[in-house]
């Protein structure tokens, strides 16, 4: 993991100390709401509907296990005892005081962590693969490259102030597990002349207008990189809009301009901002990358898990759905299901952070990430120690067998917290796993996602079953889209007509599964790939309960 | 302010905590919506919201529709219900009183 050096630390002290005294005019009276607001949102605090909350950036989804019981100490110290893990790798605190905010601040910052710019139109919390470093299929770690970023975006004087939040996303595998088309920059490391090299795509986002990004520039190389970055952050924050914020996402831009003229102006600007980069910042890489640098892990007998594997089914399931091949062949990588049925998705007591972070000290060299599935990774478990890791995370509630399944869905805070949100997602949520518990198994992989308004924070676009809650006529609303995809061949999912109410929506999903399972060609073929074969037409008739012209 | 129609509380947020608020029958900010002050008219419930906003102590003061039926207050929008209850039983763990001092 990267490690905070004294310019960090103090930069961290110098921030909270402005914030507090922040804090402290506004309660005296001296600042007005108006001017405090855009302050406060620059240290991740929000107003939502009940409470404040206070969105916390971890870096590319990467925690240590000492940074987990410290948010386990501020969730019950602060808060209600309990974090939100977003689609965002971030965590939010949902009760926070106003008053207290600076006190949590600056103990984030005595963990190395910090809220900033995880608000605002800036560059927010840059987003990568939750199976970094330990992924079969990885061309390169992309977690160097995101700290590097990370360092240059942070606090950059250029881009506090853009037309509206920009998020960068990284992958490091064959297969993109990082959602980069559906970021305004998505990077992808591929083999190069030299090492490795980046394909930037530029202009993907969901929300209001669903655009998957494009793939704007190829084979950039790592030197290069940050002065692509610059250069296509540059042009958006000239060209960009600022009258309409809807309008606003560099999606909108390069719609506007077209993806050569677009292109020719990052190009343009290229030849004189490669003065700015003296080569100091490749040494800040070097310097990165060491601590990102991976020795072979320490082999470790395999008999425990052989003999449970084969004795215990309990064992087997979960390792089939929450255990995931690492590179190295006696290890392996474990999600950690937020996900228990009837949950909040992506809630965690304090008391499971700390059981986590205790795991992760025990078997998982001290680490963990947040995936943007709204769960839990120890990246690097010994074989062997799989069966300890499953009976510590039983007795917490964390072993449901789910990962990939329907109750493994994403869902956004929606209106139980949320100022922006237009329905609930939680409950829909919480409907959806409780109701087809039994039967997710025969089901098999299947993603929903669920947004409670047009911004898509639940990601609705890319699931294979998207759900999005509205306000029609002051009840609540559920839109279904079908077909989306979220890999590197991202496909946005298809509107299916009418909403339903949130009873009707549990009775069309009924009819909807039923007939996934009258058409699939075998068990093996999934919900996603059924779609794809058939198209939607067939689908769609079932929501509905009509008959099928198909 | 958007265009309601009355009758209508008057809500906000704390300064605080973030609380949701109603301006209480008994001149007091208060946390339940059942204690709140209910106006008939527009015009009365827009000359309280100029006393009664107190930038130290509130944010975002606003009228809030409701219905009252059995001497009973209801939000006209689900939105403005579940800001009156809170999030849902289901979050871990149980959300229990906010305390607020104003």
């Amino acid at each position: 993991m990267y490690r905070y050096n004294e310019f960090d630390r103090e930069f961290l002290r110098e921030r909270v100390g402005q914030y507090r005294d922040q804090v402290e005019r506004r309660l005296s009276g001296a600042l007005t709401e108006e001017e405090f607001k855009p302050l406060r949102l620059m240290n991740g605090v929000y107003l939502q509907l009940h409470a404040y909350m206070l969105r916390v950036a971890i870096p590319y989804g990467t925690v240590s296990a000492q940074q987990m019981r410290g948010l386990a100490d501020i969730a019950e110290r602060w808060d209600r005892g309990y974090g939100h893990f977003t689609t965002r790798q971030n965590i939010q605190f949902n009760w926070p005081k106003l008053v207290d905010t600076p006190d949590i601040l600056e103990a984030l910052a005595d963990l190395d962590m910090h809220a900033i710019q995880t608000s605002g139109n800036t560059i927010r919390n840059v987003t990568t693969d939750h199976l970094a470093g330990a992924a079969l299929d990885e061309i390169a770690d992309p977690r160097p490259y995101a700290e590097w970023i990370r360092q240059w975006s942070t606090d950059h004087p250029e881009f506090q102030f853009l037309p509206r939040k920009f998020k960068i996303a990284i992958s490091g595998g064959v297969s993109d597990r990082a959602v980069i088309r559906a970021h305004d920059i998505g990077l992808r490391l591929v083999p190069g002349m030299e090492s490795v090299a980046f394909d930037i795509y530029v202009g993907g986002g969901l929300g209001r207008t669903p655009v998957a990004g494009t793939r704007v520039f190829e084979q950039v190389a790592v030197d290069d990189l940050l002065p692509h970055l610059e250069a296509i952050v540059s042009v958006y924050n000239l060209h960009g809009r600022r009258d309409n914020k809807y309008k606003a996402r560099i999606k909108i831009l390069l719609q506007a301009m077209g993806i050569e003229s677009f292109k020719n102006d990052v190009k343009d600007y290229l030849k004189h901002n490669h003065d700015a980069f003296d080569g100091s910042e490749l040494s800040e890489l070097t310097g990165i990358r060491d601590d990102f640098r991976m020795q072979p892990l320490p082999p470790k007998d395999g008999a425990p898990y052989w003999e449970r594997i084969d004795a215990d089914p309990a064992f087997r399931g979960w390792v089939a759905r929450n255990v995931t091949p690492h590179r190295q062949e006696d290890y392996a990588s474990v999600t950690i299901s937020l996900k228990a049925h009837g949950q909040a998705p992506g809630d965690a007591t304090a008391c499971q952070m700390r059981a986590m972070a205790d795991l992760a000290d025990q078997f998982g060299f001290s680490e963990l990430r947040v995936s943007h599935q709204q769960n839990i990774v120890i990246p690097h478990v010994a074989l062997g120690d799989l069966p300890a890791v499953f009976e510590g995370l039983t007795q917490q509630g964390l072993a449901t067998p789910n990962i990939g399944l329907v109750s493994d869905l994403i869902a956004c805070p929606g209106m139980d917290y949320c100022a922006l949100a237009t329905a609930r997602s939680i409950p829909i949520g919480q409907a959806i796993a409780m109701r087809y518990q039994s039967m997710e198994q025969l089901l098999g992989p299947l993603n929903i996602k669920i947004s409670g308004c047009i911004n898509a924070c639940g990601h609705h676009h890319v699931g294979d079953i998207g759900i999005l809650g509205l306000d029609k006529a002051g009840v609540e609303n559920y839109q279904v889209t079908l077909g989306g995809r979220s890999g590197l061949d991202t496909a946005l999912g298809e509107k299916m007509g009418p909403g339903f109410s949130e009873g009707e929506l549990m009775n069309a999903l009924d009819r909807l599964f039923d007939r996934y399972l009258m058409l699939r060609e075998s068990s093996s073929e999934t919900f996603a790939e059924t779609v794809q074969r058939l198209g939607t037409e067939s689908f769609k008739a079932a929501l509905y309960g009509v008959e099928d012209a198909a | 302010m958007a265009k309601v129609q009355a009758p209508v509380v008057i809500s906000a947020n704390c300064l605080l905590t973030g609380a949701v608020l109603y301006w209480g029958s008994e001149g007091l900010w208060c946390t339940n919506l059942a204690g709140a002050q209910v106006y008939d008219d527009l015009d009365a419930a827009a000359v309280s919201v100029a006393a009664v906003t107190d930038p130290a102590a509130v944010i975002g003061v606003e009228l809030v529709p409701v219905k009252v039926s059995n001497e009973t207050v209801e939000p006209r929008h689900y939105r403005e219900a579940i800001r009156a209850s809170g999030p849902g039983a289901y979050v871990l763990p149980t959300a229990g009183e906010v305390h607020v001092s104003v």
